[in-house]
């Protein structure tokens, strides 16, 4: 049944499939860079896998999630004292730092204050439910990144005030990878029992966007905008795992495919 | 290099990642490419995959070639990629396409970069195909290789092999109809 002479077309296979030499010296720096960093930063993909198990574990704990990435090359950018940002991490470093218990939330207070300072922008409120709030925001910087946070609060039970939980943020830093050069990025972060999934928008034609979970069940994201620009944000309960994204221009239109 | 060479290497160095990266990077990107068809996600696998390669040096098995042995590694870092929703979210990135809706970024790039019309074809045929097909034709992997690889039996890759040429022959017959018309 299996004909395994080879077509004379195979000889062609032999050659590159792209013309541009795709494994540049960019890359290759980045990877003697990343080789010898230290073994426990592990794989990219095990870093978001672990942000997120995390998340799901300790619900209950206030949790500081700083560049949780999609793009997972994504640099996190440190505000230095001068509330300046300072030079990109070095490669490798690890995307997601996880903190817990209320010296971090006194950390990630000091240095969301510190980001107001340097040029904090709200975006949007969003409210999940009676007893749960984030506060969206983002942060512009000189060389063109972003930075975007949310602050989470929950009600008091006795006093029905609301007090923050914690917050977390994301890095998005100019000009560092393909990603970002195609003008769009997604990020997710989780606060209890929520994960807030956003990412900028420069395509004038996208009017709104939505997420659907497994059950076909529909979650419309918010599109905000500031003067740092115009983003989506949805806020989903559970793990971000199983939703899909459309995006939708004016005319309801879907723009793109839908991504899962 | 050759597993000949790499056989005195005790100890991983700074020195034989960068052979490792000057002889085998561009493939190793290639072959993450075929399975992912995303440039951003290939730069990543690539990465892990060398890195991996030199952390756990130790484990390189003599037996098998220093290619095939990091394809190996590629193909296992692909596939957690992929099997990573957060990573199918990074497709994300390419849904925009202000111009042409309904056509991603890296779909309009392979439109324009892939080498030739056959490599055009080998894109656009299902992973399983596409990836059995490279193995076999771009990477000159025996029929037995490929089934070490991709952990199947040798007579899976053999008809892989013929449901991608028979496909392959399909496209290209299109193709060459579609010129002429």
């Amino acid at each position: 049944m299996t004909d395994l002479n080879d077509p004379k077309w195979y000889d062609q296979l032999k050659g590159e499939p792209l013309r541009e030499r795709n494994f540049t010296d960019t890359l290759a720096a980045r990877i003697k860079e990343g080789a010898n960093l230290p073994e426990s930063r592990g794989p990219t993909y095990r870093r978001l896998a672990g942000a997120v198990l995390a998340a799901a574990v300790v619900a209950a704990t206030t949790i500081f999630y700083e560049g949780l990435s999609d793009a997972a090359k994504q640099r996190s950018a440190e505000i230095a004292g001068n509330h300046e940002i300072t030079s990109p991490l070095p490669v490798g470093t690890p995307l997601i730092g996880i903190k817990f218990g209320p010296a971090d939330i006194e950390d990630e207070r000091t240095e969301t204050e510190a980001a107001g300072s340097v040029a904090r922008r709200d975006l949007t409120l969003i409210q999940p439910d009676e007893d749960a709030k984030f506060q969206l925001w983002t942060v512009r910087y000189e060389d063109g990144s972003y930075r975007f946070g949310g602050d989470f609060y929950v009600k008091k039970e006795s006093s029905q005030e609301w007090q923050r939980q914690g917050s977390s943020t994301f890095t998005e830093v100019a000009s560092e990878s393909r990603l970002s050069n195609l003008g769009l990025f997604s990020h997710a972060f989780s606060h209890g029992e929520y994960t807030v999934l956003a990412g900028q928008l420069t395509d004038d034609a996208i009017a709104s966007a939505y997420l659907t979970d497994t059950n076909d069940e529909r979650t419309d994201a918010s599109i905000a905008q500031n003067a740092d620009g115009r983003f989506w944000v949805a806020i989903v309960k559970g793990k971000p795992l199983d939703f899909t994204l459309q995006m939708v221009d004016r005319d309801g239109r879907p723009v793109g495919e839908a991504i899962r | 290099m050759d597993k000949e060479g790499l056989a005195h290497r005790v100890n991983p160095d700074p020195a034989m990642l960068g052979e490792l990266m000057d002889r085998y990077g561009q493939d190793v990107w290639n072959y993450a490419y075929f399975l992912v068809k995303h440039r951003a996600m290939a730069d990543d696998i690539a990465q892990d995959t060398f890195i991996q390669a030199y952390r756990h040096f130790s484990g390189f098995r003599q037996e098998a070639s220093v290619k095939t042995w990091l394809l190996r590694i590629a193909r296992n870092v692909s596939f957690n990629y992929r099997n990573a929703a957060f990573f199918r979210k990074a497709l994300l990135m390419d849904i925009v396409s202000p111009k042409r809706p309904g056509r991603s970024a890296e779909q309009d790039y392979l439109e324009r970069e892939a080498a030739s019309e056959i490599w055009r074809c080998v894109l656009d045929l299902p992973v399983k195909l596409r990836e059995t097909l490279v193995l076999h034709a771009k990477y000159e992997l025996s029929v037995a290789e490929i089934a070490d690889l991709q952990r199947i039996p040798e007579g899976t890759v053999k008809s892989r092999l013929f449901a991608a040429r028979r496909r392959m022959a399909f496209l290209l017959k299109e193709d060459g109809e579609d010129d002429r018309s």
